[in-house]
This record gives C-alpha cells, sequence and structure tokens, in this order.
C-alpha cells in the first residue's frame, strides 16, 4: 500500500502508546524504514505486519486494532494535508459515501500502483443505507467498520451505528455492510 | 404513447442529459442572452435568465471576443472566461452552436488551480460530469502538495543528520589537534628525556636496567609512530575535497627525501631514482607526498640487517597513466600468507615485532591510489625485496 497508509499507522501507534513502542512494534515486525514516504508503493505485506506485530504487542485483537486504525485515518486525515480532499467529497454523510468510489479512482489516475477499493453505496431511506466494498485485498472488513464510524464523527452525526452484514456471495474480498445515521 | 411523443419532442437544451453530462452548461441564444444555466454553475454564480451573458462574464480567451459572430468564428477554440460577480472563478470549455436547436452551448467546468479557488463554494465531487478531468486535476493537486511536504520533512531530517555530522567532524577535528599537540609533544619529550637519562647512566651493556630503558625506548617510539598514522588517516579523509593537480614526482620525491631525511643519512640508504620518462602525475599534490612517504619509509623500517638498503624508483607512460616502479631490498613480505590482507588496515606482515609499525602505510597508500582510479601490484621475495607497481593517471606537460 501507498506509504501514507503507513505514515497513518506508524501515527495512529505513536499518537496512543508513544514513539517507544512504535519502535518495538516495528523491531517484531521486522520493518527497516525510517520514514515512510507517502506517494511511494510499499509492499502490502508491510502494513500486514504493522497490524500483526500491534496485536501481538499490545495484546489487543487485530480486528479491533483495524477498526481503530479506520477511526483515526479519518482524524488524521483531517489535518494531514487530506482535509481539502475530505471537504471535496462531500458535504453530507451519505454524499461522501456515494463519492466514495470515485475518490479513489481519481487518487488511483495519479498514481498508477495504487490499487484502491471500490464501493456501491445504496440509499434506502434517510437514515439507512448499504454499502459494497470491493477490495483486492483480504483481512480489511473491519477497517472500514472503523473508516464509517470515524466519517461519522466528522460530520456530527448523532448516531452511527454499522453493522457488517458479511461477504458478498461468491466474491472473497467484497463485503457488504448496513449503516444506520441520524 | 403520448410520453413517447413528448419525449421525441424533448430538445437537448432543457433536456436531464444536458444536465448531467455537463452540470457547468450555459445556453444562450443568438443576441447571448442567457436561456439556461447548469446546476453546477447555478450553485456557485447567482445569473438571471434572458440577462446578456457579458452582464456576467468577460471572455479572456480567445482575444477580441464581444459578439455572437465572433464566438462562432473560433468554434475550434478553447474558451475561457472570467466571473465578474466573484473574479475568482473562472471557467474553460467548448462554445457549440447547435444549428437544428439554434442555441449557442457552453460545455465545460470551472478552471481550477488550487482547492482555495473553490473555498466557499459548496462543490463537490458530484458537481461535476463523472468524465469531468478537473476533480482528477483537483486530486493529482492535493496530492502532489502532500509528496512536496513529505519532501520537506525528509530534507529537514537531512539537514539536521548532516548538521549532526558536521559537529561529530569538528569533534573528530578537535581530537586530531589534541593527538597532534597534546599527546604528541610529551611522547616526544618522553622519548628525549630517556635518551639524556640513558647517556647520564652510562648503564652497562647487558644490564638489567639497560633492557629496560631499550623497551622503554622502543615503546615510546612505537607510541610516536602510531601517532603520526593516526593524523595521516585523519589528514587523509578531510584532503578528499582538495582538487587534483599536475604534479611533479621529481620534485615531490625530493620533498619526501627531505622529510625523511634524517632516516636516510643513518642509514646509509641508496636511492637511484630516473623519472625521465614520465615526471607529471595528475592528483592532489598531499597525496603524492603521501603515497611516496609511505612507500620509502616503509623500505627504511623493513630494510635487512645484511646489507644497505638499495631503493630504485622509476616511472614511465602507457596511454594515459604513469607506471612507477618502486623496489626495494630489504626483508620481503611473505605474500602466499599476506597477498589478501596486504593493503587493509591494521595487518603487519613482519613478524619481527622489533621492527616498529602500524599497519596503516599501506593501507592509506592502496586508499590514495583508488581516489585516482589508478593501480598498486605488490612482488615480493623473502629476504630479497619487494617491488610496487603503481598507476596513477599522467599530469599535463
Ligand atoms: C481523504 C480521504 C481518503 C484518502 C486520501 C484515501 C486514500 C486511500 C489510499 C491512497 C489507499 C491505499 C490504496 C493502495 O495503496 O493501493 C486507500 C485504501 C483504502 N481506503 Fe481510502 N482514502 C480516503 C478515505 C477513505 C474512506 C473515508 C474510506 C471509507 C470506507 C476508505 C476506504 C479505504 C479502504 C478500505 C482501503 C484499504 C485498501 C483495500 O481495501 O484494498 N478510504 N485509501
Amino acid at each position: 500500500m501507498y506509504g501514507l497508509v503507513n505514515k497513518a499507522a506508524h501515527k495512529f501507534v505513536v499518537t496512543g502508546h508513544g514513539e517507544q513502542v512504535w519502535n518495538e512494534i516495528k523491531e517484531k515486525a521486522g520493518i527497516d524504514v525510517d520514514t515512510f514516504v507517502s506517494m511511494e508503493a510499499y509492499p502490502d505485506e508491510i502494513t500486514y505486519k504493522i497490524v500483526g506485530a500491534a496485536s501481538e504487542y499490545l495484546k489487543i485483537d487485530a480486528q479491533v486494532i483495524l477498526e481503530e486504525f479506520g477511526k483515526y485515518w479519518i482524524e488524521y486525515s483531517m489535518v494531514e494535508g487530506y482535509s481539502h480532499l475530505l471537504e471535496l467529497a462531500g458535504n453530507t454523510f451519505p454524499e461522501f459515501l456515494k463519492n466514495l468510489d470515485n475518490m479513489h479512482s481519481y487518487i488511483a489516475q495519479s498514481f498508477t500502483e495504487l490499487r484502491p477499493p471500490s464501493f456501491i453505496c445504496k440509499e434506502i431511506d434517510e437514515n439507512t443505507l448499504i454499502l459494497e466494498y470491493h477490495s483486492e485485498r483480504p483481512g480489511l472488513a473491519s477497517f472500514v467498520v472503523g473508516l464509517l464510524k470515524g466519517l461519522g464523527n466528522k460530520f456530527n452525526l448523532e448516531e452511527v451505528s454499522v453493522e457488517y452484514l458479511g461477504q458478498i456471495e461468491g466474491k472473497e474480498n467484497s463485503h457488504e455492510y448496513k449503516v444506520c445515521y441520524k | 404513447m403520448l410520453d413517447a411523443i413528448m419525449d421525441a419532442k424533448t430538445t437537448f437544451w432543457n433536456d436531464h442529459r444536458l444536465n448531467e453530462l455537463f452540470p457547468f452548461h450555459l445556453v444562450l441564444d443568438k443576441n447571448l442572452k442567457i436561456k439556461k444555466v447548469g446546476p453546477s454553475i447555478k450553485k456557485i454564480l447567482d445569473l438571471n435568465i434572458d440577462h446578456l451573458f457579458f452582464e456576467y462574464f468577460e471572455i479572456s480567451r480567445p482575444n477580441n471576443v464581444t459578439s455572437f459572430s465572433d464566438i462562432l468564428k473560433h468554434k475550434e477554440s478553447l474558451f475561457l472566461f472570467n466571473s465578474l460577480q466573484k473574479s475568482q472563478f473562472k471557467f474553460r470549455g467548448q462554445m457549440y452552436f447547435d444549428q437544428q436547436e439554434n442555441y449557442l452551448f457552453f460545455l465545460g467546468s470551472p478552471l481550477l488551480r488550487s482547492f482555495n479557488e473553490l473555498n466557499d463554494s459548496n462543490i463537490t465531487l458530484n458537481d461535476f460530469a463523472v468524465h469531468d478531468n478537473t476533480s482528477h486535476f483537483l486530486f493529482a493537486l492535493q496530492m502532489q502538495e502532500i509528496a512536496l511536504n513529505d519532501t520537506k520533512v525528509l530534507s529537514k531530517k537531512i539537514k539536521d543528520h548532516n548538521d549532526y555530522l558536521e559537529s561529530t567532524n569538528e569533534y573528530l577535528d578537535l581530537m586530531v589537534y589534541r593527538m597532534t599537540h597534546d599527546l604528541r609533544a610529551p611522547a616526544l619529550n618522553v622519548g628525549n628525556m630517556l635518551g639524556m637519562l640513558k647517556q647520564s647512566l652510562m648503564l652497562e651493556e647487558d644490564s638489567d636496567e639497560q633492557k629496560i630503558f631499550k623497551y622503554a625506548e622502543s615503546s615510546t617510539n612505537k607510541l610516536l609512530d602510531t601517532i603520526t598514522s593516526f593524523i595521516e588517516l585523519a589528514k587523509f579523509k578531510k584532503s578528499k575535497n582538495a582538487s587534483p593537480i599536475t604534479c611533479n614526482l621529481t620534485e615531490n620525491f625530493e620533498h619526501v627525501e627531505n622529510l625523511l631525511n634524517h632516516d636516510i643519512l643513518n642509514h646509509n640508504v641508496i636511492i637511484n631514482k630516473d623519472f625521465r620518462k614520465a615526471n607529471n602525475i595528475y592528483c592532489v599534490k598531499e597525496d603524492l607526498i603521501s603515497i611516496l612517504q609511505n612507500l620509502l619509509s616503509n623500505s627504511i623500517k623493513y630494510k635487512s640487517n645484511d646489507r644497505i638498503l638499495v631503493v630504485d624508483i622509476t616511472s614511465s607512460i602507457k596511454e594515459n597513466d604513469v607506471h612507477i616502479k618502486y623496489t626495494d631490498n630489504g626483508v620481503g613480505i611473505d605474500l602466499a600468507t599476506h597477498k589478501n590482507k596486504l593493503f587493509s588496515i591494521f595487518s603487519r606482515f613482519h613478524s619481527d615485532t622489533k621492527i616498529e609499525g602500524t599497519g596503516i602505510g599501506l593501507y592509506l597508500v592502496k586508499q590514495l591510489i583508488d581516489r585516482y582510479n589508478g593501480t598498486i601490484t605488490v612482488e615480493s621475495q623473502i629476504n630479497k625485496g619487494t617491488s610496487f607497481f603503481i598507476t596513477l593517471p599522467k599530469g599535463n606537460k
């Protein structure tokens, strides 16, 4: 994944647990990178190893870490230079989710090694929508849950709940979520 | 049925397809009166139907376009125009006159060069047609800015690291200075004192006291030798930034002879030199002196006790290189055992511990020659002597 994801993971760990814990996790994961470069493609393995090592070191379930990281990613992008992108992507929560797919496509257009996920957003009623997440990568379903909750906070929603509906039949890395918001 | 007829009648100019495909469109009549405004333009500008286009806009490209017929003349051109209401909004696109519909269409999108130009506009990705490249462009801009910030952070890191290295270097320089003055002078003093003491005590040959004195003297000499080598090593690292010039072999070798004059006279060393075939080398003068000095002082250090030391040094030219052949008749080196380590740091090849040496000399010679992509090879026979073959770039005549 692009360096910006690993950079965010770094900051996520440092914010919660301090630089020392990050160094321990990095050591455990066997990663020899001092500074991640945002727009450079790194092997996915690195990101998975960070999550794995963090889970082991902090004794927190990897799925929980991924969800927390998802929430953190939204906070992080609001301050780390991505706030314009977030603003452009929508003035309301549902509008943002409808644009999620195109937003990742626009980024993919500029960066050839990017393999971002696709999304389809179906509005059920004014408080409910179904989000389909289609990825080329395994194991990130919980990450999306955190991202959606984080987004809810960003839009100052009164309430947002994300229900994981399961894998979409016949598609290994596609998942479905029911999102209720007020 | 009626629906179908109605559908067929719907013209493109007031149809939803135009809104979806070109949300930033304008429809004008032949008098350049505004007849319709695209939904995305409506979001940022307040335009009234049937008012003139030029009430709201100023065309900046093509030049001097003021009428409908001017516009038709430029039907192949890219149009750029500014909003007179909100000067930060500029538009780019195509003017297309449809004869059937008898309307002039502007099809395009805002001309944006940064996110700031969208400030207080509520425009989001939805307001651009999917095919429109503007949003991609905005994303690319933003990503570029992020990459640039990364670079700034990285270059700051490198600079900090550089500062750190510089201060470490300064510290090392200081250490070297200390070595030369604070360590070397006292060591020299000890040597001199020992000499004086020995003379005034007039010790008996082979007495225990005399052995202790000899040992003390040789230790002091070893210490001095080590200090000198370290100073040379430090100089070697620093001289890297000097620029090479044409150096004269005769002159520089004489300089080295002067430096080692004391030893040469002491041991009656015979030196045969012949630089008539090649006398100019392209290198840093201090480097050449260092190479020659190390070779000659090695020969003196490892001379045979059975015969007077004879050194032969000659030079010749092959293509762009000067070849130097340097030979002595000293104790020689056991190449079968030491060949691989010959030019590595702190290696000594003479088991005779009575001979003083630190093992830095040949390492330094090789490092200096490497700087000029030169070569050094060695031939040696135990108890017969050693030859070095060196190539260095030739200098200008
Ligand atoms: C400013 C906001 C955002 C930016 C700039 C952004 C950009 C990116 C980038 C660059 C990647 C890495 C893809 C790769 O290296 O191949 C990525 C991955 C991902 N993004 Fe976003 N993203 C943003 C917001 C979101 C949001 C709000 C969601 C909500 C669901 C989301 C869902 C994901 C997921 C799940 C991945 C994991 C990769 C995968 O499944 O293959 N992103 N994003």
